[in-house]
């Protein structure tokens, strides 16, 4: 009976739930969709304004103009591809995999100046990012790394905030499962990879997709760390065609080039997202 | 019951290696004991910590350093003392007005976009589960797009040109007369941004409440019912909130951080800098003086005293928040 | 938004001649700055507005806009094609009759660095680079690849004269090229642009009256530019001295 009731008044709300919900969804993914569909205009609509949403006659020229013909200037295109594959894949992988190792320690043992260390992570979060470039530049510059992958991966292996979510995530890790594993005799490095790496799987994800996220869109390391053409990456070299004498020229490959970047992203997190979601609700901050 | 191997050495008499009385030699010689006891947790902090002091604290110092110096980049660094931050606080007018520009925002942005992020996440966690994904995706995905891509769209809408999307409309009601330059008035250029940030600010916060959300045990929700709760506002108040503690602490947080370094957004629609510095976040004025002005000693000084704000804000919301 | 051309035109300038002081706040330049706000305050010129598509719908039939306008034009706009062409500025009719049609345009600039090596390599890739074979093969490749949209508006009027143009556009661009004048670059100039927006905000949106926004806006360009020549120890003009 009471069920009743309270269905009843579910559908009232319901309903006015899910027209608000989807009114408002819609406007957050009009952007985007605008962005899709700038990519398919032809030249004689790209400037009209007030623009189109559709274009009248959809064209895949953008596309094609992309990945063929900028790529007889140095490199071809698909190499800008796979440096951004390579680098991004790089520092996810390497990411989870050092991130993984120190969170443990940090979550499930005792040991000094545990604390400090913790705590120099949440601190180092908060400085601007800005500032940090140029010394960080100096450093790679003096230690001989400019012009390799390694200058490009490197530096974005240690994300506070990556580590940050790890943490928290261990934190709700009943400590029973693990002690049972030392009575046993298994080493801390047993135990780490058997037992405490898949439990961590949902932090994995998350950190993952946000990870990739940062290195696949991030211009940076193409512009400071390296001047040879043929380690460049894919924001960095849309970030040229964009720019520069013919700019009119490129508006178009511009558009469908950003299009073509958002898709992976898109994708990694409809891969991730359910597991995203678990590890959220573990990543509350306790004091 | 957890058999830490540290608590027992806590427990003992003084280490018996050394002779003498164990006072002062006894502590360091505890701690090294300590550290060579769990050098395993260590060697897996290790490669961690490595990149991270090379590549995050050793320039935070440098910076830190940098902010005593008068230093142009291309030239090496000239030790001055306090007299950036003397300049900063007494000389410069653009710096103050900065960071009540950039105070404005937070405020603002912060509580707004963090109880929007929760409303939100709240009222999708209402949705059955199958139908979730499609509007987290909705909501989540600006955040993972570029900036530049998007002012594109923000352009169009804030047009000064009688066709812009807003001055069209308002003009065809009636409202105006004239298309209003939203993005150069300097009246408007503040709350555009403000506009323009919340849209692309449901980011980690937003997934953080969405789990915390989706994880409360449903029995709390079938005790509330018994003991009377009626109406779902009764049920957020009582139960939701509370259970989510823990996430709204850490989404107050990220919420803060990603507030007073409003920058990227705003140099796309408002230009840097913006008219009469009407947009002029601390990071914006950051920026002029370290990429326009080539003063990185300066530009450093003023991120000292942003990541100082940043520290004290984020204790105040530990305070307000932590011990309820 | 360009205040140069009213600025040159009237026979002002942006610095005086050693580059320390601003001149904006010359008589000449006063002239030019109300003349240039006036046009939106009292003739209510549009503050913003889409050339290209109001052109197309024939809503604005004239209209002053640089290069990629020309191109955006040229490119995509094809059902105007022949209907339309490009002159030189409009100015202002001088004492001897003729017109100055002075205006500033974009310019790119090589440098060489003092401390560097290859010196005399750097200086010879410049001049092969700016010289008028390089710039018309640059063109002409560019254009045989990318079509229209990527024509080179070289600075070398002699590999102009060889591209691709349309006649009566060269000489259009050839005429205009007479009253070309170079926009000085002087140390702390950066301010200059920023405070002429800030002037034309303050009086065209703020309603400021012209000469005090003008004189605001030249003290703060004064300290800049010299703070900036103290901080490299440049000579620094007295006659600015009124800062407080």
């Amino acid at each position: 009976m009471r069920a009743a009731v309270s269905r009843k008044r579910t559908d009232w709300g319901g309903v006015f739930l899910y027209i608000f919900l989807t009114i408002f969804g819609l406007l957050m993914l009009a952007p985007l969709v605008y962005m899709a569909s700038t990519s398919v205009k032809p030249i004689s609509e790209l400037f009209l304004f007030p623009p189109r949403f559709f274009p009248i006659n959809p064209t895949l020229m953008n596309f094609r103009d992309l990945l063929l013909i900028t790529g007889t200037s140095f490199v071809p295109f698909s190499r800008y591809i796979f440096n951004s594959v390579l680098i991004t894949a790089g520092i996810v992988f390497f990411g989870v995999v050092i991130s993984a190792m120190a969170a443990y320690p940090l979550a499930k043992h005792e040991m000094p100046f545990k604390s400090t260390i913790f705590n120099l992570i949440v601190t180092a979060l908060m400085f601007s990012s800005m500032v940090l470039q140029i010394p960080q530049y100096l450093l790679v510059s003096k230690s001989g790394l400019m012009n390799t992958y390694f200058a490009m991966i490197l530096p974005y292996l240690a994300a506070p905030i990556g580590i940050f979510l790890m943490i928290q995530f261990l934190k709700q890790m009943p400590d029973s499962l693990i002690e049972s594993a030392r009575i046993e005799g298994a080493s801390e490095w047993t135990i780490l990879w058997k037992i405490v790496f898949p439990l961590l799987k949902p932090a994995v994800a998350t950190f993952a997709l946000f990870s990739f996220v940062q290195a696949w869109n991030d211009p940076y390391p193409s512009m400071m760390y390296t001047t040879r053409e043929e380690l460049k990456a894919l924001p960095f070299a849309i970030q040229s065609i964009s720019g520069g004498a013919g700019v009119i020229a490129r508006v178009g490959t511009f558009a469908a080039a950003s299009f073509l970047m958002v898709v992976p992203t898109i994708i990694v997190f409809t891969i991730t997202q359910r597991m995203v979601l678990q590890t959220m609700a573990h990543s509350g901050l306790k004091e | 019951m957890a058999m830490e191997s540290t608590t027992t050495v806590k427990n003992e008499a003084p280490i018996a290696t050394t002779s003498g009385p164990p006072l002062p030699m006894g502590k360091w010689k505890k701690l090294w004991l300590d550290m060579k006891r769990n050098r395993i947790s260590y060697l897996l902090l290790a490669p961690f910590l490595i990149v991270f002091t090379m590549f995050t604290i050793i320039p935070i110092i440098t910076s830190i350093i940098l902010s005593f110096s008068y230093y142009n980049i291309v030239e090496a660094p000239r030790f001055v003392g306090l007299s950036n931050y003397k300049l900063l606080f007494v000389d410069d007018d653009i710096f103050l007005k900065a960071v009540g520009i950039t105070l404005k925002f937070a405020f603002v942005t912060g509580p707004l976009g963090y109880v929007l992020a929760f409303l939100l996440a709240w009222l999708i966690s209402q949705i059955p589960q199958k139908y979730r994904f499609f509007y987290t995706l909705c909501f989540y995905t600006p955040s993972i797009t570029s900036a530049v891509a998007m002012s594109v769209v923000w352009l169009y809408l804030f047009a000064g040109d009688r066709k812009g999307l807003f001055n069209h409309y308002l003009i065809q009601i009636g409202i105006l007369k004239e298309p209003y330059l939203f993005l150069q008035n300097v009246e408007s250029i503040v709350p555009v941004i403000i506009v323009v940030s919340l849209w692309s600010s449901m980011g980690i916060g937003f997934l953080a409440f969405l789990a915390g959300l989706q994880n409360v045990p449903q029995d709390l929700y079938e005790a509330g019912k018994i003991d009377g709760v009626k109406y779902r506002w009764q049920e957020l108040w009582y139960i939701t909130l509370p259970s989510v503690k823990p996430q709204l602490l850490f989404g107050a947080v990220m919420q803060v951080v990603f507030s007073l370094q409003v920058f990227d957004v705003s140099m796309q629609l408002v230009g840097m800098p913006s008219p009469l510095y009407a947009g002029h976040t601390i990071l914006a004025h950051l920026y002029d003086y370290a990429f326009i002005r080539f003063e990185m000693g300066y530009a450093s000084a003023i991120a000292v005293i942003l990541f100082l704000m940043m520290l004290g804000l984020n204790r105040l919301i530990f305070r307000v928040l932590g011990r309820e | 938004m360009n205040l140069r051309r009213f600025l040159f035109q009237h026979g002002g300038d942006l610095y005086d001649e050693k580059g320390m002081v601003s001149k904006l706040d010359s008589p000449e330049a006063l002239k030019a700055m109300e003349m240039w706000t006036e046009l939106f305050t009292n003739y209510k010129i549009e503050k913003q507005a889409d050339f290209y598509n109001r052109f197309r719908s024939g809503e604005m039939p004239i209209g002053v806009a640089d290069y990629s306008t020309y191109i955006l034009l040229s490119t995509a706009a094809p059902e105007l094609t022949g209907w339309w062409g490009m002159k030189p500025m409009p100015g202002l009719k001088q004492e001897d009759g003729r017109i100055n049609r002075s205006t500033g345009g974009l310019g790119q600039t090589g440098i060489i660095f003092k401390d560097s090596k290859m010196k005399e390599e750097a200086w010879q890739f410049l001049k092969w680079w700016t010289g008028a074979d390089a710039q018309e093969r640059f063109g002409s490749e560019l254009e045989a690849l990318l079509g229209v949209e990527a024509r080179w508006n070289t600075a070398n009027v002699e590999a102009l004269n060889r591209l691709p143009w349309e006649q009566k556009d060269l000489e259009a661009i050839l005429e205009q090229w007479e009253w070309f004048r170079e926009r000085e670059v002087v140390i702390g100039g950066y301010y200059t642009t920023r405070h002429i927006a800030n002037m034309w905000n303050e009086i065209v949106l703020n309603g400021k009256v012209t000469r005090e926004a003008v004189e605001e806006g030249v003290r703060e360009i004064n300290k800049e530019l010299r703070k900036k020549r103290e901080e490299f120890g440049l000579e620094t003009s007295d006659t600015d001295r009124l800062d407080e």
